[in-house]
């Protein structure tokens, strides 16, 4: 697509952002002559899920009960924090919010936080190996993919090795999890600098919440073995806790000529809330965890290592040591109904070492962050906080081992953020206009300035429309500025020219530190409606305008003698460009009191000048349908499919997942998962040219466990 | 603009939130001490009706006690259980004559009725559930229960979602 269809694509949903600010108004006083809406307001308690909170709600007053609503909540009253950083409602978020709740992740039978995370219309999780994933949102996927935030519980838990996720180490117990919030595209005001094309945060629940046993136990072909429990109790009149744990095994995928991607890990945890006043919420969290996750790669090597080909590889069944803790403190302080002021430090540790070649890689993070809400007259509802975080790694890696260094091997950086948002209404439960930036301070770039406009219309309670501009950047990290990279031999050449004996040429790439961020500037419009209790539907449109992605360029030959080969240099730049754009419809039809379906689909195009375009699949479709049989049976189908990836010679594939349950008692739960019942095995990405690491299959699986709640 | 407001009842909510009243009248209700065989005897729930709701009353049992006394839940297999208990819950999907009946026989016992069908509080049901809106709600019949030397704390006819019958 060339740049004159870029501009006419910006320009329509420019016009049509100006179109909606100024119908605004007009729709408004239609609204105003229209009889006033019914004062029914369903009371929402939003504690109030499950039995133990509303036990502690009658012990502490039994009229609290009557805030309880029996009514499911529908779907645009969902709460969401993510999206300003307060508690707000699906329906008044001005952005592509969707909320992956504790029920949802309970019915797919999912044992992980990526294959929960494949309900949420447009996000991209493809399965690299057992343990390995590659999760994106809006393009731009890979094992590597950069520009997502992703946090648990307020920490922070993307690498800055490379601004992306070690998936193999982010787990909780998913019971106990609230619900997972995914934001879709920039998020960048009230968040940090990765949130580019988007944010998830994975919410767990306050240990009020969580009061009693629970423990569960299963296994099956490919999900070996994992049990889990947690004990949550009281410490005083005002002070709950719960301490948990669990552990699994994984087998390896699917691989002709073998695997070695089996995957093992356990982890145990704590969090303490704390009530010492009407107005004060202390929690106190952490975990820690070991594992061990294993891959087969091809590592490149400047001698032959065979005498046929492929000369330069050695092949090694690699074990990735994990090991790593944190340890969280917030403390909120309501000052009044709409004011309040949130302090929160957390500390974190993470270790991974390679056992086949001498690497390791350390790091040790400490985070310190504020903010504060409150109103302003009867209009702004102001938003403002500042935070600072240092991150220190240490890199093991003597040069003749993998081929990937980082120089310096050991740095520490500074990272200092403030921002400031205002939600100003416009008039008052009908039109809204958020505006905020957030400014930050980093090592790499400097100083860095992300602004967003965000208008935000309810017409009815029922039903919101909202448009959004915003500038969102990712800042270099260790690999953008420190990396040398060695890869295979991409030709031969004669050494010593013009005659001699064939040597390799090996392209070998250098981070740089004349490099800027990543940048991005989203136009975004969406709508969504809930028409009756039984029906909602969401939708969302966006064109993503990309500057200074990262690129290569040629920085020299040279010749090492002593192998003897040519080393291709090459720099990283950040000439890169393009636009990625799209649109993600989500339905959910609750057909009857016992069955409910809902369905997203994604539509994603992206044309840019650098790699990374057939990365991401251009269609994919998620379908659930979740049945009470009756006699506390409960039958969950969920299908899927994704399109093919051309970047990665993956080709498109639909899978099926199956699950039944039975609670004979409130205490009871008996289940049986079947995951990928359509074909034997399909693979989901391809291996990595960079570091060697090969793919496998994902193999058709079943399993099968109980799970005990009292 | 929209058709009639259809209401989705989460029914898991609903039996949990009804669960915790009844748990909240075995605290707010005091017994004549003859109807224990002493200080440390259960105090026993029985329900006639749905088994998922004494599946919720079973699970609130492990958690708590009311006034020092545990609770034990039975499950009534019919309306004439000769069973011994403090507190029968007759769900809805128990007849109407047949709840009326039980409710009639049971008069003068020193045994709290609750039941969840409409009309159920004036036929002599001490407690009524009821649903208004997304609210659960219940009616209760005051000199019906001290009749049966029931004594209701005013904390629980005083609150917003109790609707006083036969005052």
């Amino acid at each position: 697509m060339g740049a004159a269809a870029q501009f006419s694509w910006k320009t329509v949903v420019v016009a049509a952002i100006a179109a909606l600010a100024t119908l605004g108004p007009a729709a408004a006083q239609e609204v105003a002559e229209a009889p006033a809406a019914s004062e029914e307001s369903a009371p929402v308690a939003p504690d109030a899920s499950d039995l133990d909170s509303l036990l502690n709600a009658a012990d502490q007053d039994v009229s609290q009960l009557s805030q309880v609503s029996v009514v499911q909540a529908p779907a645009l009253d969902m709460e969401v924090s993510t999206v300003s950083r307060q508690e707000s409602t699906v329906g008044k978020s001005p952005a592509a919010v969707f909320v992956i709740t504790n029920e949802m992740i309970q019915r797919s039978g999912v044992r992980n936080i990526p294959d929960a995370l494949r309900m949420a219309p447009g996000v991209e999780v493809a399965r690299v190996d057992a343990n390995k994933w590659a999760i994106s949102i809006r393009g731009f996927n890979t094992q590597f993919a950069n520009k997502l935030l992703v946090q648990i519980d307020g920490r922070t838990v993307y690498t800055p090795t490379f601004g992306g996720v070690y998936w193999d180490v982010q787990d909780v117990l998913l019971e106990d999890v609230e619900r997972i919030e995914v934001i879709r595209g920039p998020g960048a005001t009230v968040w940090g600098a990765n949130a580019v094309n988007g944010v998830i945060n994975i919410l767990t629940k306050s240990s009020r919440d969580t009061q009693g046993m629970f423990g569960e136990a299963g296994g099956g072909t490919e999900e070996r073995n994992y049990g889990g429990f947690r004990y949550g109790g009281k410490l005083s009149r005002d002070a709950t806790y719960r301490l948990w744990g669990k552990w699994f095994e994984r087998d390896q995928g699917l691989d002709p000529d073998g695997a070695a991607d089996d995957w093992r890990s356990g982890r145990g945890g704590y969090r303490v809330d704390w009530n010492p006043s009407c107005c004060d919420l202390v929690t106190l969290q952490g975990d820690a965890y070991g594992g061990s996750a294993g891959s087969r790669a091809a590592y490149t090597t400047l001698t032959p290592q065979s005498p046929a080909p492929p000369f330069y590889f050695r092949q090694v069944d690699e074990r990735t040591n994990l090991a790593g803790f944190n340890n969280l403190l917030r403390w909120t302080h309501e000052l009044s109904d709409d004011s309040d002021w949130t302090i929160q430090t957390y500390y974190d540790r993470t270790e991974r070492s390679l056992e086949q070649v001498p690497f390791r890689e350390n790091r040790d993070t400490v985070d310190f962050d504020f903010q504060h809400r409150f109103r302003l007259g009867d209009v702004h509802g102001i938003i403002w906080g500042c935070g600072y975080r240092n991150t220190r790694d240490v890199f093991f890696q003597p040069a003749d081992g993998v081929p990937l260094q980082f120089q310096p091997p050991s740095r520490a950086d500074d990272l200092f953020s403030y921002f400031i948002q205002d939600e100003i209404t416009l008039r008052d439960e009908f039109l809204y206009l958020t505006g905020g930036a957030k400014f930050q301070h980093n090592d790499y770039t400097g100083f860095e300035l992300q602004p967003t406009v965000r208008l935000l219309c309810t017409p009815t309670e029922r039903q919101s429309i909202w448009a959004s501009v915003s500038r969102a950047v990712r800042t270099p990290t260790r690999t953008d500025d420190d990396v040398i990279l060695t890869t295979a031999p991409a030709a031969f050449a004669p050494f010593p020219p013009p005659a001699g004996p064939f040597v390799p040429v090996f392209p070998r790439i250098f981070g740089s530190r004349d490099i800027g961020s990543e940048q991005v500037v989203a136009y975004e419009i969406g709508m969504r409606a809930q028409p009756t209790d039984r029906f909602s539907w969401d939708l969302a449109l966006f064109l993503n305008d990309y500057r200074y992605l990262r690129n290569t360029a040629p920085a020299g030959f040279t010749v090492d003698p002593t192998i003897p080969a040519y080393i291709a240099e090459q720099v990283l730049t950040d000439d890169g460009s393009g636009i990625g754009y799209g649109f993600e419809p989500a339905v959910t039809f609750q057909a009857t009191d016992k069955w409910r379906l809902t369905t997203a689909y994604t539509f994603l195009r992206m044309d840019l000048n650098v790699l990374g375009e057939g990365d991401s699949a251009r269609n994919r479709l998620y379908v659930q349908s979740s049945h009470d049989l009756g006699n506390n049976w409960e039958f969950d189908l969920m299908g899927r499919y994704v399109d093919h990836l051309p970047g990665q010679q993956v080709p498109s594939y639909l899978v099926m997942d199956a699950r039944l349950a039975w609670y004979p008692t409130s205490t009871f739960e008996f289940y049986v998962v079947g995951r990928n019942l359509l074909d034997s095995a399909h693979r989901e990405f391809g291996d990595d040219p960079y570091l060697g690491t090969m793919a496998t299959e994902v193999q058709r699986e079943i399993y099968g466990g109980v799970a005990v709640r009292y | 603009m929209y058709g009639a407001r259809q209401v989705v009842i989460d029914r898991r909510q609903e039996l949990n939130l009804k669960g915790v009243y009844l748990y909240s009248f075995c605290r707010f209700v005091t017994w004549p001490d003859a109807s224990f065989t002493g200080p440390q005897a259960p105090l026993v729930i029985a329900v006639l009706g749905s088994k998922d709701l004494t599946a919720t009353l079973q699970a609130v049992a492990m958690k708590r006690t009311a006034n020092g006394r545990k609770l034990e839940i039975k499950q009534l297999a019919k309306p004439d259980d000769p069973a011994d208990y403090h507190l029968l819950v007759i769900t809805a999907d128990i007849k109407a004559e047949e709840q009326s009946k039980l409710i009639k026989r049971l008069q003068g016992t020193a045994v709290l009725v609750v039941t969840e069908s409409a009309g159920m509080g004036n036929q002599g049901a001490h407690v009524n559930f009821f649903l208004e809106g997304a609210t659960v709600k219940f009616e209760i019949n005051v000199p019906a229960a001290q009749a049966c030397q029931l004594r209701i704390d005013p904390q629980l006819t005083a609150l917003k979602v109790a609707r006083l019958l036969g005052a």
